[in-house]
């Protein structure tokens, strides 16, 4: 089998296994939605031009998560966006009448305090465990159960009306 | 709202992850028994948990984008295939349709394997064995009367097999080639087995060194539920084949992450036959005593063959035949005067020993050798004694080079001569 294929062979494998998860974080975490595309799309490039440099990718996941971490940061860097509004519990409901349960979730997500907002994601999006979510953020077990319970429990407050109304 | 309240409803959420041990569960439920704004909270999370689950179900990439991704990458070709597929069903089929595929593979290589043992009455239980490897694909066995394989990943790279008693039957290395060298500790016989799937074939092309592939690998032959987070360090492989056979009764050639983790491979036991045969060709260089001034070097004067077995990884005994020019010469006496033939062609079979030292360097094949044979001729016993330097090739194929010295003892008028010769010996060696 020619290089080439073998690297097409082996990006599509991994694209196949790895987008839908690495899409749902670009589409939770980052609000800008021209650049959530954006970085999807530089992520999986920079993991192609990692493994062409031979660079020793221990876990793909995290590699993937790592990048698309650092891309927001570069694209935020000179905008931030992240809203912080941790005082806001409920959405009104007049505004979210026509909303599907897709658009209704990203924005009650992109409400939540970043740190409620990130372990959420790498758990419920991105299929880590609460140990994983613990190493990879560098904080103890305990913060990550309290970060999860808090976020719902916030998360649930702002899809209350959400909910009442479907 | 009280601090047990608040306590109890974190406790909610982390008892639908699972992340609640008993007692806490317990107390939860006796809470929410007493506390109708706990059962709403418990209902509304339950909620919650869907809506997230449904959520993360429908963030799939669009095909557009996909090939976006795959423009960018410089594959132009249709993305379709590389999309997600969503859903429970698809899923399962997905995974069945991969342990069908990799336990074909696995089964089938086995298969072959065994059917190439069978001189050792081995090779139907092995069959047997594979069959039940090939279905224990993927599945969990906490059984204690399972035969249990585990590793115990003491560094990176170090796969070791044990039995039930934790005796280590194998231990392995990953080497660069991302070739499996299996050594069984009883017998201190290495075995090669290539990871042969053609996802580890292709990464095994040096040139491309994927990294991705690698970590593919890796996935490949871990379970699905912890694929996500698998390294290189997950490689797993089967035994060789010879452990396999001798340990059959008692211990399950696959590896596993945690002992409860059966996971097949596809392994291409190429070379692990304990036969091989040798082309040595000899370049002489100086002989013994120096009366003798006939030299010949003609390759087709100075060859042997032999047949090896490899008692273990350092020892091999074989049964060798020559033909090569040593200084004889054919004495008559016609009259008063001896005529001499010499007769530069000898042939001569005997037996030999050879004792392979350690790999020079980790990981590169390259060892030192010594050599002894002895055997007979027309005119009388040869003996042979070398050392040099082999490398292997692959794992059919080895090289080596080194000095030799080749002694004839023969008898003249009731006397015993020698003639010696030394020069270069070069051979390449196939392991059947």
């Amino acid at each position: 089998m020619k290089d080439l294929e073998t690297k097409e062979i082996a990006f599509r494998e991994l694209y196949s296994r790895f987008s839908g998860r690495v899409f749902a974080y670009c589409k939770r975490m980052i609000s800008d939605t021209g650049a959530q595309e954006d970085i999807f799309q530089e992520v999986f490039i920079s993991l192609l031009r990692a493994a062409e440099q031979d660079k020793d990718i221990q876990c793909v996941l995290a590699f993937l998560l790592g990048a698309t971490k650092n891309l927001s940061i570069n694209h935020y860097r000179n905008q931030k966006q992240f809203i912080d509004i941790s005082s806001i519990d409920i959405i009104d409901s007049t505004n979210t009448d026509n909303l599907e349960l897709s658009e209704m979730m990203g924005k009650a997500i992109e409400l939540l305090p970043e740190h409620y907002r990130e372990a959420i994601v790498l758990h419920n999006y991105m299929g880590f465990s609460y140990e994983e979510i613990a190493n990879i953020r560098n904080i103890s077990l305990q913060d990550v159960k309290n970060h999860i319970s808090r976020g719902k429990q916030k998360l649930r407050s702002i899809l209350k009306l959400y909910f009442e109304y479907k | 709202m009280s601090i047990d309240n608040q306590a109890y409803k974190d406790l909610i959420y982390l008892h639908i992850d699972g992340q609640t041990n008993e007692a806490e569960s317990q107390a939860l439920f006796k809470a929410m028994a007493e506390d109708s704004e706990l059962r709403q909270e418990f209902d509304e999370a339950v909620r919650l948990d869907k809506a997230l689950m449904l959520d993360k179900s429908e963030l799939l990439p669009p095909p557009s984008l996909s090939a976006k991704v795959f423009e960018k990458a410089g594959f132009a070709k249709e993305a379709e295939e590389a999309v997600p597929v969503a859903g429970m069903f698809s899923k399962l089929l997905s995974g069945v349709a991969t342990a069908v595929v990799l336990s074909s593979i696995a089964f089938t290589g086995l298969t072959m394997l065994n059917e190439m043992n069978k001189p050792d009455g081995s090779g139907e239980i092995a069959k047997d064995v594979n069959a039940q490897i090939a279905r224990q694909y993927d599945m969990k066995a906490n059984n204690a009367n399972t035969p249990i394989a585990s590793t115990s990943l003491s560094s990176e790279q170090d796969i070791r097999l044990k039995d039930n008693s934790n005796n280590i039957y194998s231990n392995s290395k990953i080497n660069n080639n991302r070739s499996i060298n299996i050594k069984d500790d009883n017998s201190a016989k290495n075995k090669n087995a290539k990871l042969a799937t053609d996802k580890h074939l292709n990464a095994k092309q040096s040139e491309e060194k994927l990294s991705e592939s690698i970590a593919l690998n890796a996935e490949d032959i871990i379970s699905e539920e912890r694929k996500e987070t698998a390294s290189y360090t997950d490689f797993y492989a089967l035994a060789s084949s010879e452990i396999r056979g001798q340990y059959a009764g008692n211990i399950n050639p696959i590896f596993g992450a945690s002992g409860n983790e059966y996971l097949p491979i596809d392994v291409d036991y190429s070379g692990n036959s304990d036969f091989s045969v040798t082309l040595n060709g000899l370049l002489n260089t100086n002989y013994f005593p120096n009366r003798t001034i006939f030299q010949s070097n003609d390759p087709l004067q100075n060859v042997n063959l032999s047949l090896s077995y490899h008692y273990d990884d350092s020892q091999a005994f074989g049964i060798e035949l020559g033909a090569e020019d040593l200084q004889v010469y054919e004495i008559s006496q016609v009259g008063a005067k001896f005529k001499f033939d010499l007769k530069p062609t000898l042939y001569w079979l005997g037996l030999s020993y050879r004792y392979s030292f350690n790999e020079l360097i980790d990981d590169v094949p390259l060892r030192l050798y010594s050599q002894v044979a002895v055997g007979g001729s027309k005119y009388g016993p040869v003996t042979k004694l070398g050392a040099g330097l082999s490398y292997q090739l692959s794992n059919r194929f080895t090289l080596s080079l080194g000095y030799n010295w080749t002694s004839l003892m023969y008898t003249h008028m009731s006397t015993y001569w020698f003639t010696h010769k030394t020069g270069l010996n070069y051979s390449i060696s196939y392991k059947l």
